[in-house]
Formats: structure tokens, C-alpha cells, sequence
């Protein structure tokens, strides 16, 4: 009796160390029973801002090696519409999807916590337009408009880097909203040298998270944020505080869930046809998205 | 009985120098012109130093801040912050972000609102972008405020940051600029400039009026803010000084010309009856040493309104030699000017200065049919 074989859907997670709690993630979706595997790759000190440089139209060298290694990219073009021979060859071997790979992103956490954040310290406060219940403290203000403008500053290359990317076929590309921060302030003076209340810096998450938002929702792409379930009284849940920086991975399973949920409810089950199938079933004149009736056991 | 000589029973010839016009200007070179007798306050390089008033007013702020001076800035700039962000926020153009202040009255209603005695009923606008602007202080937020919210947390804290400025500065210096203002008809609220010409606000007849202050309104105003400033602080040194640049338009039904010699000279009588009355302000001469009849063609450019940068180097100085130990470096600087004449003794060779009546001059020159 030959062996069932089954497929597993990736979800490439690649990022600075927010990246890290998914690494060797395994487990079965909700919608199919198909099994998830996240492969992720940590690019140390990644940032928003150099994940792209507009001005020469370079990626991150070790974002581009990471999709080369995982197959997602070969000479330059992505493999998942490459037509080469070679490319169905590996497509085959590897079982690899047929529609654009699902990719998460994390970065933006440092661009908050470095350039940012030093702008507040423990001096100032800022009121942010959207609505926050998290308190205003009795200090200077820097201006809203200042902010905003560094937050673009982080963000712009960021933003074209994903535009270069959709218009390359990566069209499932996902980003993880930055992660509340901790309540440990000792935590905070521990990494920045420099003391910044609780309150601002958690609003200057959402603050990020906010424009981020608009930003993903204007190309077509979609942020992932789990504030609510991760946060209490608009502060970062204690059990969700795994080392004063990063998410446990209990807390990365839950944007891995939602990314999930979004990538293959409302598309219709179609997440991840085997390309080497599709290719069979266009050979033989069939409906390549028809979806196989499971076998009777 | 004989008559005692002339020379013992006229009290003018114990006079100095300087109280006789052909000694004391017509025989000194402009550039030697000093309008002062010695001052009684001195102040050093650690004395704070605070200031406001109108455009001209932001000459003396860089002067200090350049020259290294104590300038006393109570509402600071966030860190990190660029020079140019800095400027367009209008942080360290005076001691707190009040931007420019014009009238006695507004000065009084600053003082009041930071006490809390005063609490305006017409202060915010929104624009239709939903900005929101401070009436009070239009250019302070040069896209406006991005909610309702941020802009009343802002005037609070810039209402504290006033409050401990007066509380806590040593020296406090006022530039006089004008007497006529636009108010609100609901509560006096006096703007600095007329809402909604050539800045934030909509103008409206049935909101807002016209008033040109008399004498009496300008010292009145005045007193009562230096009776206010001083009550909160009563070792506060006030030097007064009134701006040399004309009006650049009055609302009054005359010529500009008259308007300007009107506003000039409340503000001179109103600076001259406080200083009578207070013993702790000082008048600081800015607008003889720019105007005065030999000096104007030197000081003041083609257009009899922008005050040259020599004009403004000069003042700057004379304000240094007499209320500072800088006295005795006043010719070598004098010097170094005439090598450098397009640079002024503050760094900057064009410094840029805030000033809304010019900026409703434009709006209006933009507006008019052609």
C-alpha cells in the first residue's frame, strides 16, 4: 500500500527577530486540515528603512538570498510565473504552489524603538489622530505632524520595496504589525539607555501601526495586527511578554492564524495547488482550479 | 543786590553731552549714534532671559540665543528635531510658542489665559481638511493641528510653559508693535492678526471687529501686565522697546503714513508712562536708533518699512553694550561689520523672521483682481 503523502502549505516569515518566534512552527489550518510550516529567516537589525533602497532599486541582500534559497526566486525573476523548464522542474520536485507564495514580513519594531522613539523620551507625550484609551500624560507635546513625518520617514522605503515586489508577482505578501511593546520600563532603560513612559510608547506602536496600515491597505496587501488579543487595557498582556522585545510563539501563532484565515477563506480553498499538479492537469485538458474531491478511505 | 552769572542758575549747563541734539547726534557719525544713557540693569551670560512682541521682537531672540546668551526657552523642542522642523513649529523663535505678539492687550490676555483668569471663547478654527488652527497662535502649527484634541492639549501645555516663564525668568523683554488688533465681539479675545486674512480663520462682520487702541488702552494693558508678571515674580526686570517697522496696512480710514506715526507713538508714550511707573522696567531705545532722523537712510531699506541688516546688527549691539558687559567691545564690532556688511553680528546672513502682517500682505496682493 503506497504511503499518503500529504501537502504542506509554507508560509515564508522572514524579518528582523520578530521573525524568530516562528521559527520550526508547525500545525494544521482550520479551513482544510492542511498542515502549516513556517520557514522563516532572522535578518539581524532589519529595519523598515533598509529593507529597500528606492534610490538604487536593491533589495536587502539577505532578503533576496532568503527567497533565492527557498526557491521563490531564480536569475532575478520569481519562479512561481517563470515559464524555464528548470524552473517547472523544481516546481515539481519541491511541490511548490502554484499561485504566488505566501510571505510574511516583520520589520518596523526598531525603526519605533531607535529614530523614533528618542524623539519622546521621557520629556514629551504626543496626541495621535485616532481615537486611544491610552491616557495623555502632563507633558510638552511634540507635534502630531512630527511624528507622522518620521513615521513616513521609516516607512516610505519599506512601501516601495513591497510595490517593487507586487509588481515582481509576489502578490500574497503579508506584514505583521509591530508587537505592543513591554511594560517592563526597566526593560525600556535597559535597551535605549533612556527612560519613556509606558503609555507613549505603547501609543507610538499604534501610532506606527496606524500609518503602516494605510500604507499595506493602499497596495492592495494586508497588515496583520492582533492588537486586541494581545494586549489588555491597551498595554501588552503579561503572558504575551516572552523576553521584554518579543512576542512568545504562542503570541506568533496568533498572526500566523490570522494569516492563514486570510489567505484561504475568503479565497476559496485555493491557497496552495501544487504547481506540478496545475501543470498536469493544463497538460490533459483540465480545469487546473478545480478542487480534487477528497478519496473515500 | 547783583544778578549771580548765567553760568550757575542755568540748570542746562550741568547737562551731559547727550541731552543736547548737536553734540549728541548732529556732530557723531551714524554709526557711533547711541540714544542711551547708562543702563541700571545689567544682566551676564547666566541671567535667563526671556522675550516676546512682534516681528521685530524675533531679532532680539537670535541675538541672545547666537551671542550665547541665557535665552530662556520654557517650551522646548523635542530632541532629535531638525533645525528647519524646529522653525516650522516655531520652537525657540520666542521663549514659548506664543508667536508673535503685537498689542498690550494681547500680552495682558496671555498673562490672564496663563493664570487661568481667561479663557477664550473664539480660540480654534477648522479648516476643511479638518486642521485645526489656534487663532491665537496661527503659524505655530503650519498645517494646523491634526485633531480638536491635540490642539487644546497643545495650549495647555503651552500655557504652562508661559506660566513658568513669567514665574521664573529674570529678565523679560517686550517689543511694542502695534495698537491696532481684531477682537472677538463675544469676549474681547484680541487675535494677532485679523482672522482669516492671509491666515487661519474665517473672517466674519458679525464675530469679529476693528479696534485701534487709544493711549490709555495701550498703557492701561500694559500696566496690567507687568503688575500681573510682577506680582508672580517680583524680582522680573522688564525691558520695554517698540518696534521701528511701520504698519504694513491699517484698517483706519487715513493714510498709512498717519496710521503709523499714531501706533508708533502710543506705543512710545505707553512704554515711556510704565517705565515712569515701575522701577524694575527698562526702555531699550530700538525704535530711535532705527528711525531716528539721521540714522533712517542707513536703517531702513527702499521700500521705508524693512529695517536693513546693518540697521538690526546696530541695535542688537547698542541693546548689548548697555544692558551687558559687551559695552567695551562695541567698536571692534562695529569693525568687524564694516570688513562683513552682509552679515549680521548673529550668524545669519538673511535670517528668516516670522512675521504675519506680512504674510497677510501677500495673501491680500494674491487675492486682488488683476
Amino acid at each position: 500500500m503506497q504511503p499518503e503523502v500529504e501537502t504542506v502549505l509554507p508560509v515564508y516569515i522572514v524579518g528582523d527577530s520578530h521573525s524568530l518566534p516562528y521559527r520550526n512552527m508547525v500545525f494544521r489550518e482550520k479551513w482544510t486540515g492542511a498542515w502549516v510550516m513556517a520557514r522563516s529567516k532572522y535578518i539581524p537589525s532589519l529595519t523598515a528603512h533598509d529593507f529597500f533602497d528606492p534610490t538604487t532599486g536593491d533589495f536587502h541582500s539577505e532578503f533576496i538570498g532568503f527567497l533565492e534559497y527557498e526557491g521563490l526566486v531564480r536569475a532575478g525573476r520569481a519562479t512561481h510565473l517563470s515559464m524555464n523548464e528548470v524552473d517547472f522542474a523544481i516546481a515539481k520536485a519541491a511541490g511548490q504552489p502554484v499561485r504566488p507564495p505566501l510571505i510574511l514580513v516583520a520589520v518596523g519594531e526598531i525603526d519605533v524603538r531607535g529614530p523614533i522613539m528618542r524623539v519622546l523620551k521621557n520629556t514629551h507625550d504626543f496626541v495621535p489622530p485616532f481615537a486611544t484609551s491610552l491616557p495623555l500624560l502632563d507633558k510638552p507635546l511634540v507635534p502630531w505632524d512630527v511624528i507622522e513625518e518620521a513615521i513616513e520617514e521609516r516607512l516610505g522605503p519599506f512601501v516601495a520595496g513591497l510595490q517593487q515586489l507586487i509588481a515582481a508577482g509576489f502578490k500574497r505578501i503579508y506584514v505583521q504589525s509591530v508587537v505592543p511593546p513591554t511594560r517592563k520600563e526597566e526593560r525600556i532603560r535597559e535597551l535605549q539607555r533612556y527612560d519613556c513612559p509606558v503609555t507613549v510608547r505603547t501609543k507610538l506602536v499604534q501610532a506606527f501601526n496606524w500609518k503602516m496600515a494605510a500604507k499595506i491597505r493602499s497596495i492592495n496587501l494586508t497588515m496583520l495586527d492582533n492588537w486586541s488579543d494581545l494586549t489588555d487595557g491597551g498595554l501588552l498582556r503579561p503572558e504575551f511578554d516572552f523576553d521584554g522585545v518579543h512576542l512568545p510563539p504562542k503570541g506568533a501563532r496568533i498572526y500566523l492564524e490570522a494569516l492563514i484565515d486570510d489567505a484561504i477563506n475568503p479565497r476559496g480553498l485555493v491557497a496552495n495547488h501544487p504547481r506540478h499538479e496545475l501543470y498536469y492537469r493544463l497538460a490533459c485538458g483540465l480545469d487546473p482550479f478545480q478542487v480534487t474531491a477528497p478519496s473515500a478511505t | 543786590m547783583s544778578q549771580a552769572p548765567m553760568e550757575t542758575s542755568c540748570p542746562y549747563y550741568t547737562l551731559p553731552a547727550s541731552s543736547f541734539w548737536r553734540q549728541a547726534v548732529a556732530e557723531r557719525n551714524v554709526e557711533d549714534l547711541d540714544p542711551h544713557l547708562p543702563s541700571t540693569l545689567l544682566f551676564t551670560r547666566e541671567t535667563r532671559i526671556a522675550s516676546a512682541g512682534s516681528c521685530f521682537a524675533q531679532h532680539i531672540s537670535r541675538a541672545l540665543q547666537s551671542r550665547g546668551y541665557n535665552y530662556f526657552l520654557t517650551e522646548q523642542a523635542p530632541g532629535f528635531l531638525t533645525p528647519e522642523q524646529k522653525e516650522q513649529h516655531s520652537f525657540g523663535v520666542f521663549s514659548a510658542r506664543y508667536g508673535n505678539i503685537y498689542t498690550t492687550l494681547q500680552l495682558l490676555q496671555l498673562a490672564r489665559r496663563a493664570f487661568g483668569d481667561f479663557e477664550p471663547v473664539d480660540q480654534f478654527w477648522t479648516d476643511s481638511k479638518g486642521r485645526v488652527f489656534d487663532l491665537l497662535r496661527p503659524r505655530i502649527a503650519p498645517q494646523g493641528f491634526a485633531s480638536m484634541t491635540e490642539a487644546i492639549a497643545d495650549a495647555k501645555q503651552h500655557l504652562k510653559a508661559v506660566r513658568k516663564l513669567i514665574e521664573t525668568t529674570d529678565v523679560f523683554i517686550f517689543t511694542l508693535g502695534l495698537t491696532e488688533c481684531w477682537v472677538s465681539k463675544a469676549d474681547d479675545t484680541v487675535y494677532p492678526t485679523c482672522p482669516g486674512c492671509g491666515s487661519a480663520g474665517e473672517y466674519d462682520s458679525s464675530k469679529y471687529e476693528f479696534r485701534n487702541l487709544s493711549v490709555a488702552e495701550t498703557t492701561g494693558y500694559l500696566c496690567e501686565a507687568v503688575d500681573r508678571m510682577v506680582a508672580a515674580n517680583p524680582k522680573i526686570q522688564i525691558i520695554l522697546t517698540v518696534s521701528p517697522v511701520p504698519l504694513v496696512a491699517t484698517m483706519e480710514p487715513r493714510h498709512v503714513l498717519q496710521a503709523t506715526t499714531y501706533s508708533k507713538s502710543v506705543l512710545r508714550v505707553a512704554a515711556e508712562e510704565v517705565v515712569r511707573r515701575c522701577s524694575n522696567v527698562h526702555y531699550f531705545a530700538s525704535y530711535e536708533i532705527i528711525t531716528g532722523a539721521r540714522t533712517a537712510g542707513t536703517y531702513i531699506g527702499k521700500d521705508g518699512r524693512t529695517i536693513t541688516p546693518d540697521g538690526v546688527a546696530r541695535a542688537m549691539d547698542v541693546f548689548f553694550a548697555h544692558f551687558t558687559d559687551e559695552g567695551s567691545n562695541l567698536s571692534d564690532r562695529v569693525a568687524s561689520q564694516a570688513a562683513a556688511p552682509q552679515v549680521t553680528s548673529y550668524g545669519s546672513a538673511e535670517p528668516r523672521i516670522v512675521c504675519d502682517e506680512d504674510d497677510f500682505y501677500r495673501a491680500l496682493a494674491a487675492s486682488r483682481p488683476k
